[in-house]
């Protein structure tokens, strides 16, 4: 395993707002080998997100990591100071972000943004860099690159954007790059192109990636490892095929029944019952308790993430196991 | 682009011809001049001969097309009391406001943009709530005031500049100038300041707006994932997005600035348009009061045009929906 790239080891950030404080990642810890795809799966205010911006320390106030370490190639960047945590964005970490019409600036030219990012780590002169960014727009696929550079982006389509921002965050070829679900907002036939993309940049470059996403069908055809997340924490992770062939934690298995081309045409769709708990009030114990099908007594107690068959599983009562 | 142009040139000339009426009617409202002009003791037929004279007996909307068709050759009349031609009394005194007015824009500018940015960068330093508290004093003190406190301070108790007047100016291109000579820069900077007041708090206010908006948008955190420094951050891809807003209110306030600087110039005794109008609205000097206004209004008209041209160079996104 010595080809760990990034090692994220009991996550905390919390948010410090008027009514308390919000524990949106609460003891995440994970890994990523190199050229490989974590898919870090989800529902909305699960804490995925902010473990990926949290992971560049790029998370607004009120928000602040209190604790854990984000160890990239042997450093600690939890710990390193403002300066130096610049450097390593972008040159060695990196991140494309949700919507593609909103992440490149709309009044730049795609080359300015590009030799801008560009220079933030390399002292070269503007010539250089533009042919590094024509390069760089190649490399993920788009056509005529030369005349991209002095396009705005109102001009390309929301895949070539997205196209363009996976170019940006591979310009100084990062050992990981964090993605914010970034196909989200695509349509399913660009999004498929951008996956194969993604996946063979992962195996020529050997870059790291960490998928945030809220789709299963993405994480099936794109990540090697999954986790799953649930108010804050990861409730099960393993190989891809692995958890999702033997879900083990009853919420993960809600996710995949409720994934529409496994149920019968006319029949309704499967559901989790209830809905995500609001981190201001989170039950004591395991947090997905209340929604439980499985839950007794003894899930008033926190269970740790032990290990059944290949897979990390957070439950008193996973899937597989006789009920007590 | 020619078309929007042709289509914004006939929109002026339609608005140029509805002010010109309306200032017209507006001032023969006013009172007869002949009244002001003569002396009380003259006899009735004194005044008959003259009012004939003047065309005051024929219709208004006569005289409304006689004086149209007097300024289409380049004639706006001659003021009753200078007995000089309008045009040349106005542009006499026009390099004087003109200069007055630029000062004013630049002060506010310099001053006010930059920190505008930076309390937006950081809206909960002390700082920044010195600085907003700094905008609101600038445009809700009466400038009269802060003109009269101005001038007590630094003329009258510290005798470091002079109370009033213009002071020894020296010609450019045959227009008198002050800014060019040490003296002329000490009688300039107190009622160039004083004018600048509130557009100082404009345009802090502004860029504040502007800078809180686009430092919370998907760019900026892309930009920063992409490792630039905060310098560059705000300097490039904050710049560029709050210019429009600033161009246009520059834009607007300049005109607004060189139109109405009367109560600066009343104060500092400045030999600019301002005082000159104030003077002719005292006598009833109707041809420089007709001829100020749509004088005013011509450049109301040619800054919007301008302003709208300049949009279309700083966001590429408003050239592309002109093109179309």
């Amino acid at each position: 395993m010595s080809d760990v790239v990034l090692s994220v080891q009991e996550l905390q950030t919390h948010f410090f707002t008027r009514n308390g404080v919000l524990k949106a990642v609460d003891g995440v810890s994970f890994s990523v080998r190199k050229g490989r795809i974590l898919g870090l799966v989800g529902e909305s205010g699960s804490g995925k997100s902010v473990t990926g911006y949290s992971i560049l320390r790029l998370v607004d106030a009120p928000g602040k990591i209190v604790g854990g370490r984000i160890v990239l190639n042997g450093t600690d960047l939890a710990a390193l100071d403002g300066e130096a945590m610049r450097r390593m964005r972008g040159a060695v970490v990196s991140m494309i972000f949700q919507d593609p019409m909103m992440t490149l600036n709309p009044v730049l030219r795609i080359g300015t943004q590009m030799v801008a990012a560009i220079k933030a780590h390399d002292r070269v002169s503007t010539a250089l860099a533009r042919e590094r960014a024509r390069d760089a727009l190649a490399l993920v696929g788009i056509p005529a690159p030369a005349e991209r550079l002095d396009a705005y982006p109102h001009h390309l389509s929301g895949g070539m954007r997205q196209r363009v921002a996976i170019a940006i965050a591979l310009l100084h070829q990062p050992a990981v790059i964090i993605a914010d679900e970034p196909t989200t907002a695509l349509d399913v036939s660009i999004q498929s192109q951008i996956l194969a993309e993604v996946r063979r940049l992962a195996d020529q470059m050997g870059t790291a990636f960490v998928w945030v996403t809220h789709d299963l069908a993405v994480v099936s055809s794109l990540a090697d490892d999954v986790a799953v997340m649930y108010a804050g924490r990861i409730v099960e992770s393993g190989a891809t095929e692995a958890v999702l062939a033997h879900p083990r934690h009853p919420y993960t298995a809600g996710l995949m029944a409720s994934v529409p081309s496994q149920a019968e045409r006319g029949a309704r769709l499967a559901q989790i019952g209830g809905s995500t708990p609001s981190l201001g009030a989170l039950p004591e114990g395991c947090a997905f308790r209340p929604r439980c099908p499985r839950a007794t007594e003894i899930c008033r107690m926190m269970p740790p993430l032990a290990p059944i068959g290949d897979t990390m599983v957070r439950c008193h009562h996973p899937i597989g196991e006789a009920r007590p | 682009m020619l078309g929007f142009f042709i289509q914004r040139v006939f929109q002026a000339v339609i608005v140029v011809v509805v002010m010109s009426i309306l200032v017209f009617l507006g001032v023969y409202a006013i009172g007869n001049p002949i009244d002001v002009m003569i002396d009380p003791a003259a006899t009735q037929q004194i005044r008959d001969t003259l009012i004939r004279q003047y065309g005051f007996d024929r219709p208004l909307w006569e005289q409304y097309f006689v004086f149209v068709g007097n300024v289409l050759q380049g004639d706006f009349g001659q003021s009753f009391v200078y007995r000089v031609p309008v045009l040349d009394l106005i542009f006499s005194r026009l390099p004087a406001t003109f200069e007055l007015a630029l000062g004013a824009m630049l002060i506010a500018s310099v001053i006010g943009i930059p920190l505008g940015i930076w309390a937006g960068y950081r809206p909960r330093a002390f700082s920044s709530k010195a600085i907003m508290a700094l905008s609101i004093l600038g445009f809700s003190l009466p400038t009269f005031w802060v003109g009269l406190l101005l001038v007590m301070t630094f003329a009258v108790q510290l005798h470091w500049l002079p109370s009033g007047g213009r002071g020894p100016t020296s010609d450019i291109l045959g227009i008198p100038l002050s800014f060019v000579t040490p003296a002329g820069w000490s009688y300039i900077i107190l009622p160039a300041f004083n004018l600048a007041l509130f557009n100082l708090g404009l345009l802090i206010r502004l860029a504040r707006a502007g800078t809180l908006e686009a430092m919370s948008s998907d760019y900026v955190r892309f930009a920063r994932a992409q490792g630039l420094k905060e310098s560059k951050v705000v300097g490039l891809h904050v710049l560029k997005n709050i210019a429009i807003p600033i161009v246009t209110v520059f834009g607007l306030e300049f005109g607004s600035t060189l139109a109405f600087a009367v109560v600066t110039e009343t104060i500092f005794n400045w030999p600019g348009v301002g005082k000159l109008i104030i003077d002719s609205i005292m006598v009833l000097d109707r041809p420089v009061m007709v001829a100020y206004l749509i004088l005013v209004v011509l450049l109301f008209v040619i800054i919007n045009l301008v302003v709208d041209l300049l949009y279309g160079v700083l966001d590429p996104r408003i050239r592309a929906r002109r093109a179309a």
